[in-house]
């Protein structure tokens, strides 16, 4: 068997269209026995208000509330940019639950330690 | 019984938030001689990833966290 390799996906953008595709990447990762792990940073961090995720859903898709739902359940970390909270001034913004507050050294410590990065 | 780690320096961190307590700790961690052992406090939730990462990556060693309640504690030992 091949030796298990991680890709990290890094969404940095609110534009619905490009929210589907690390999401996506992500749990087709695990389906491969790929470790994956996401992380939001800067402006990403609007669609993860549970008002805003429930709104965007395009085409064929689920929205990206039931996505980032089902990327939780199978395992799949998602991390949040302290210092972008901070930058949004959302001190006490309410976040999809599952996910997890973590600060800018440990985005460059992911990214050293994944074997491919993808940012969106 | 193991005897407590008695640390060097004590860093309060509470009501800071990322990325002053890696900031700060990594001044800290400079200030100390190796073998030393800095106490770092905090409350930012972010710290508890981000200072485990930066023992591991620095080369230092983490020898005790704890959370109670949202409050974090680090003993983080100079190894170089």
């Amino acid at each position: 068997m091949a030796e298990k390799k991680t890709i990290l996906y890094v969404q940095t953008s609110d534009d619905p269209e490009r929210q589907y595709s690390p999401l996506v990447l992500a749990q087709t990762a695990k389906a491969m026995d790929i470790d994956a792990q996401v992380y939001f940073l800067g402006q990403g961090l609007r669609t993860l208000q549970p008002e805003a995720a429930g709104k965007i859903k395009l085409g064929a898709f689920p929205s990206i509330l039931e996505m980032i739902n089902k990327t939780v359940e199978m395992g799949i970390p998602i991390y949040v940019c302290e210092a972008s909270k901070q930058m949004l001034g959302w001190e006490k913004a309410e976040l999809l639950p599952g996910l997890k507050i973590v600060g800018a050294g440990t985005l460059n410590d992911l990214v050293l330690e994944a074997d491919g990065t993808m940012w969106f | 019984m193991p005897e407590a780690v008695k640390p060097k320096k004590q860093l309060d961190c509470v009501g800071l938030y990322c990325p002053e307590p890696l900031f700060q700790t990594r001044e800290q961690i400079d200030s100390i001689e190796v073998g030393d052992v800095l106490e770092v406090l905090a409350d930012d939730p972010a710290a508890e990833e981000d200072l485990k990462r930066f023992a591991k990556r620095t080369g230092n060693e983490l020898l005790e966290f704890e959370n109670k309640d949202g409050s974090l504690r680090f003993l983080i030992k100079k190894m170089k």
